[in-house]
């Protein structure tokens, strides 16, 4: 009896040593941690270092603890610079009295110069630490990292989380293109596709806040940074960047903005959703032939003229133009990316790879980089106005 | 005791009886004479607080004292018959019996009969007098429910019994009686529905109570405890409910039920794990709103385990797993809270207890003031003082709410006392923690059995009609079959294809 009693007694000891112990190991309090919302890297002008800028949200001022709501902005930034990115990192607790955690960054932006130079320090980093996501936005500032860093977006406390709203809007206007760690990472390790980064820069905008600025600076997501390769060679605009949204569908409900030539050139706002591009592809002879067809629905969302038309021929004309329109913006950025940069970042690879297996093995695959910009693309569009939402005629002035 | 029976003369009858009872302010000795019996000597004895006074008057000692002199039939009879002929012919009284031993009739007389004795009479004639001084029926305290009967199980063991038989009429309704506590000689009832339950389970049930010798039983709680599957489980292993509508639910599917004496708590056994989570409003209610309250107790009793935990295991060790923004609001919360969040929750969670004690001790008047002090002094004051974040004050109320959502007391304590080494595992390891603390709970659920029945059951093993009335509550007409586990003599409860249709046309 007294030996069992011993026994269990031990064995309750062994299970209280077990936990109490190991000192909660791998415990970090959530107020001890530097929640990193952005990060830009930088190369240091003149030298082979990284220079790494956090911006950590600092809580204690923007969470407001007493119910007050929101208040002012705080993020607190730092810079620190390093033989490597990693070193960089660490250096950054030098100055840093908060542990530095990395899970809850939205974005990493890389500097223009170093994106000049190659990206795959960045892209290595980032995929090697576990704490960050796959799914973080990568952009390439237009100019250097540090300062985009710094300045507001929007009309969110931290730039870091404004940033991501910014990013799940860009469909609306189509004007920059989807990147994120994961596909920038796949495509860099592609031996036949390059990546495809979108851009940011700062713009003048009107603002009024409390305290009367107006013409502040403000951060803007248009254009997006071509490489070929680790190397940033050059820059799609914003108009490019349409064609490439609605390739990669990337893009529902944008608006598409065409001029009636039958009726005093006056400009028509078409809003589409439902759009869905297809991509068919065939091999003739050793050459790759694609054909990209788009589809979608359309609703007139402004007339800035008044016509007397019925409403069913107004829909023919405007399906029409429409049409039109958005074949014509595909061209546009498959002449610049075919012609201009030569470099497959649509990913069309993969799509002649999947359905032309046969010709993509026997050979196709090994010439693809030089076939690539000489590849006849054909491009229709079919877009079917839907109505013109409330207003069944447009606004008519009788005098 | 040198005899137990009777003798013949009536002051040494006395003398015995003095002996064993004593002379307690409360036992009352009546002397008279019977003229229809020569003027015999007899003393009637009974307990004052256990009898009708008039019954003893009107039933007894009336009868016997206006018998008029002359009546020769009584007296021509031997002497040793007279108390089997005051049986037939002297008496009033309903229930009676004719007893040797002096044993037999002090037991009777310390339940509330009276024993008559008469001179020169080896026997005794113990006459029910019984009256119950009692709370009058009322609405079940523990288990208030907004439909369906209000009336609740009280101490009196009699009135129990004759709640169960006004629902259930069968004449297989059986309150087996066995008498447990060598001091207490308290009544058990072990009923049952003769011809459908289970005999082996109600011969467990009988064996196993009558295994029990102790000095006394005070309630159902002390029986439950000495005759349950898991003796060290904290979970309960019988179901125990003031509800008479839910004991005749359970004796209609063929369960046993126990009755004790003085407690207003029945024993159904056996019990399954999910019945503790079901209520008897379920079957008062609309099925679809009962099976979406089944979810909702479900939820809250997730809740009421690992909210704490999910608080330590989110702000100590997976701060990924948070929105960032609720991460950031989150840490601006805990910026100046001086503890780690284990012991932040282990102090709160421990104020809550305290609370809960406290306001159940303290009289109802001083009971508000414990609310008031508990909840706006120390909720308010400490997050004030930056003790500790305000989220965890929510966290840990909405714990404490969810709680008590379940419908059954000891099952929802169970629940309430292993929040805290969920939180210990959790505070050790975070996620893994938690999910090594479920599982134990899971595996200690799965291994547990009562009266043969899987604990579980009929969930784990898998029996797909007695899914009717687990998660969801079938609509009476889909619920055909008695719960299979309970291997009841007659599955079929009711005629098939009852639902309800329209008439056909024509």
């Amino acid at each position: 009896m007294m030996k069992k009693i011993i026994r269990s007694l031990l064995l309750f000891l062994a299970v209280l040593c077990l936990t109490a112990l190991c000192g909660c190991w791998d415990m970090r309090e959530i107020n001890h941690l530097g929640l990193v919302t952005a990060v830009g890297v930088d190369k240091v002008v003149g030298s082979e270092r990284f220079s790494v800028t956090v911006q950590i949200a600092n809580p204690n001022e923007g969470g407001g603890g007493e119910g007050k709501g929101t208040t002012k902005a705080e993020e607190w930034i730092g810079t620190a610079e390093g033989d490597t990115l990693f070193e960089a990192i660490r250096n950054l607790s030098k100055i840093s009295d908060k542990r530095i955690m990395w899970a809850h960054n939205n974005v990493v932006i890389i500097g223009k110069s170093l994106a000049q130079d190659g990206i795959i320090p960045v892209v290595d980093f980032f995929t090697h630490n576990p704490e960050l996501r796959m799914k973080t936005a990568v952009v390439v500032a237009d100019g250097e990292a540090k300062e985009l860093i710094s300045s507001t977006v929007g009309l969110e406390n931290i730039s870091g989380v404004s940033f991501v709203s910014l990013e799940s809007y860009r469909g609306l206007a189509a004007a920059s293109v989807e990147s994120h760690m994961l596909k920038v990472s796949s495509d860099l390790q592609s031996p036949y596709s390059s990546p495809l980064i979108a851009e940011i820069r700062k713009v003048k905008a009107i603002t009024n806040t409390e305290e009367g600025k107006n013409d502040e600076e403000t951060v803007e997501l248009s254009g997006a940074a071509v490489f070929r390769k680790d190397v940033m060679i050059g820059s799609l605009t914003a108009q490019e960047c349409r064609g490439v949204s609605w390739i990669l569908n990337q893009t529902d409900r944008t608006l598409v903005t065409v001029r009636d030539p039958q009726y005093e050139n006056k400009n028509v706002s078409v809003e589409t959703y439902e759009v869905k591009a297809k991509i068919k592809t065939k091999v003739v002879k050793g050459m790759p032939q694609v054909s990209i067809h788009i589809t979608g629905k359309g609703d007139i969302a402004e007339e800035d003229a008044s016509t007397n038309r019925s409403i069913d021929e107004v829909k023919k004309t405007m399906a029409q133009l429409v049409n039109k329109k958005v074949e014509d913006e595909v061209r546009l950025s498959l002449e610049t990316i075919q012609k201009k940069y030569g470099v497959d970042v649509l990913g069309l690879a993969q799509v002649v790879h999947v359905q032309n297996d046969k010709e993509w093995e026997s050979g196709l695959k090994d010439r693809w980089v030089d076939v690539f910009p000489n590849i006849p693309v054909t491009v229709t569009a079919s877009f079917s106005v839907q109505s013109s939402t409330l207003n069944q005629i447009p606004m008519n002035i009788n005098d | 005791m040198s005899s137990d029976f009777i003798s013949k003369t009536l002051s040494s009858n006395e003398s015995t009886l003095k002996k064993i009872i004593g002379e307690s302010f409360d036992i009352q000795c009546r002397h008279f004479k019977i003229p229809a019996l020569n003027n015999s000597e007899a003393f009637v004895v009974y307990v004052s607080g256990l009898v009708d006074g008039r019954i003893i008057d009107e039933t007894i000692i009336k009868p016997l004292i206006l018998y008029p002199e002359g009546q020769s039939e009584l007296t021509l009879h031997r002497k040793e018959n007279r108390v089997s002929l005051l049986m037939e012919k002297g008496v009033f009284t309903a229930a009676a019996k004719e007893t040797t031993r002096m044993g037999e009739a002090v037991s009777g007389v310390l339940e509330g009969d009276t024993a008559l004795f008469i001179d020169e009479c080896t026997a005794v004639l113990v006459l029910n007098t019984r009256k119950y001084e009692g709370r009058a029926v009322s609405e079940p305290v523990t288990e208030s429910e907004i439909k369906g009967p209000r009336d609740g199980f009280v101490e009196n063991i009699q009135t129990n019994a004759a709640l169960i038989r006004r629902r259930i009429k069968d004449p297989g309704l059986r309150f087996d009686k066995m008498t447990i506590g060598a001091r207490t000689q308290t009544t058990v009832c072990v009923s049952y529905i003769d011809g459908l339950t289970n005999d082996k389970l109600i011969g467990e049930v009988k064996q196993r109570l009558g295994r029990i010798k102790t000095d006394g039983v005070i309630s159902s709680e002390e029986i439950q405890e000495l005759i349950e599957d898991t003796p060290y489980s904290i979970f309960p292993g019988i179901h125990n409910t003031e509800r008479p509508d839910k004991v005749c639910s359970a004796l209609l599917e063929g369960r046993v039920v126990v009755l004790v004496d003085n407690t207003p708590f029945v024993s159904i056994i056996p019990a399954v794990y999910w019945e503790f989570f079901t209520s008897s409003g379920d079957y008062y209610s609309h099925f679809i709103y009962s099976s979406f309250i089944r979810w909702i107790r479900q939820l809250a009793l997730f809740i009421s385990i690992s909210a704490s935990s999910f608080y330590v295991m989110l702000t100590s060790y997976h701060q990924e797993m948070l929105p960032t923004v609720l991460a950031m609001k989150i840490s601006a919360d805990r910026a100046g809270v001086p503890f780690p969040a284990f012991l932040e929750a282990v102090i709160m969670e421990l104020i809550i207890e305290i609370m809960k004690e406290a306001g159940l001790r303290l009289p109802k008047p001083i009971g508000q003031t414990v609310s008031i002090v508990g909840s706006l002094v120390i909720g308010q004051a400490a997050v004030a003082a930056g003790l500790v974040s305000p989220l965890l004050i929510i966290v840990i109320a909405v714990a404490a709410i969810s709680s008590f959502s379940i419908p059954n007391f000891r099952m929802s304590n169970a629940f309430q006392l292993l929040r805290f080494p969920v939180l210990a595992a959790t505070a050790c390891f975070g996620l893994l923690g938690y999910l090594a603390c479920v599982i134990v709970v899971l595996l200690r659920l799965m291994s547990m059995r009562s009266y043969g029945t899987p604990y579980l059951a009929p969930v784990i093993p898998f029996d797909k009609s007695g899914q009717k009335d687990v998660f969801v509550r079938a609509p009476w007409w889909k619920m055909d079959w008695r719960p299979r586990f309970l291997k009841a003599k007659e599955g079929r409860r009711q005629a098939p294809n009852l639902r309800p249709k329209p008439p056909p046309k024509g």
